[in-house]
């Protein structure tokens, strides 16, 4: 991982960890976000993995009713573990104990989130797709957003347009009379 | 002469209903709507492993089977996809990076659309349609997201846009606007192309409010 990149993700874990444990919630999605420019550049699944993951948790322990789940303390619990050995692993640049910590972290989230029924079906997976949007609205191509989490376009494109994304940089050099025109002439249209 | 279709106008129109104004969209051009092997693995190939948008892979297959999509093979063309892809991602750097943002299925569209000399590639996603018509927005825009300085390659650029040159892009919003006009959509109002071009902003395709505005207000 490259150095800058294990900075970002470095201060995202450690922020998540107090954020969790301290019970500010409500850091989470900027953590999440903050990485997605990490991302961006260096183009590693294991800075994305994070980013899925923190956002992940930030749907789950914000949601009202599930902070008095008889299993909440045991999955925080877990979780502040699993984040803790991944900070410890990237510390030492033992990037293997760091991405099975992850994955071991994912499947806590994915059992979780099957036991307590979440609102969203699979959140991973959402959380996936979530993230895939923020990299298409830093300039990753669809294809590339998409594979980069390893969702697809179906699930990808319904999420980028729910968003304010296209609001800007989408007018093209060729003007819309000119686009317009050439519609015409493709369709021989009056 | 032929219209090359990307995954990301295909996906748009088929959650619009917009499947069903395509062959005779087809029929009124006279020459061929076609997508590349890539296209079609992204879209029919990944809309059958899941359940929710299966109908719609299927619904895409079949104007295959009834010829309204064609299929251009890219075997043979390998090389200059890869080397065209390579070029695009060594063009723009951050932090010393090349920044990795597109991939093979957008630039099968490009280099299959130059060889057979399209009329006009058809894609809803917003960066390769940038890359096509202005690298410069592009760089703007990473800029401005990154929170970064990025620096364009200028030898990199200089070849991607020269084989971009006279490309012609346009997107699900202006079929549907075609679609509109030949009276395809069954409702000549213009409330009605204003829904069908909204639906397809929510699908995905990267059409601002503007501009929409626009082809309501001014075109139609």
């Amino acid at each position: 991982m490259e150095l800058n990149a294990k900075k970002d993700v470095l201060n995202a874990l450690e922020g998540a960890y107090a954020a969790v444990k301290g019970g500010q919630i409500e850091n989470l999605h900027g953590l999440s976000d903050h990485i997605v420019h990490s991302m961006s550049i260096y183009n590693d699944k294991e800075i994305t993995n994070v980013a899925v993951a923190i956002y992940a948790l930030a749907k789950i322990f914000e949601t009202e009713k599930y902070k008095k789940h008889k299993k909440i303390k045991e999955f925080t619990k877990a979780v502040l573990s699993h984040m803790d050995d991944a900070i410890f692993a990237l510390k030492r640049n033992d990037l293997e104990k760091y991405s099975n910590t992850l994955q071991m972290l994912f499947r806590d989230i994915e059992g979780f989130s099957k036991r307590i029924r979440f609102y969203i079906e699979d959140v991973l997976n959402f959380s996936k797709i979530k993230k895939s949007s923020k990299l298409y609205e830093h300039g990753l191509s669809l294809g590339q957003a998409a594979e980069a989490t390893g969702v697809t376009k179906w699930e990808l494109m319904p999420m980028t347009g729910e968003t304010t994304t296209h609001e800007k940089f989408v007018e093209p050099i060729v003007d819309d009379e000119k686009k317009i025109n050439l519609v015409r002439k493709l369709f021989k249209l009056k | 002469m032929a219209i090359l279709f990307d995954s990301s106008t295909l996906i748009s129109l088929a959650t619009t209903c917009g499947l069903t104004y395509l062959p005779q969209l087809q029929k009124i051009y006279g020459s061929d709507f076609a997508i590349t092997n890539t296209v079609k693995a992204e879209t029919i190939g990944k809309s059958m492993e899941t359940m929710r948008f299966k109908y719609e892979g299927i619904r895409l297959n079949n104007l295959i089977g009834q010829n309204v999509l064609k299929l251009y093979e890219e075997k043979g063309h390998a090389q200059k996809i890869n080397t065209l892809m390579n070029s695009i991602n060594s063009s723009f750097f951050a932090e010393g990076k090349p920044l990795k943002i597109v991939h093979p299925g957008e630039i099968s569209v490009l280099v299959l659309g130059k060889v057979a000399n399209a009329d006009a590639l058809a894609i809803d996603e917003r960066t390769t349609r940038l890359v096509i018509e202005n690298p410069e927005m592009l760089r703007d825009m990473l800029q401005s997201k990154l929170h970064t300085n990025v620096k364009i390659n200028k030898d990199n650029m200089a070849f991607v846009s020269d084989f971009c040159k006279g490309m012609q892009v346009i997107r699900s919003a202006e079929l549907a606007f075609a679609a509109w006009k030949a009276g395809l959509l069954g409702i000549n109002s213009k409330d009605a192309l204003e829904g069908v071009l909204w639906a397809l902003k929510f699908a995905g395709c990267a059409i601002s409010q503007d501009e929409i505005n626009t082809y309501v207000n001014k075109f139609a």
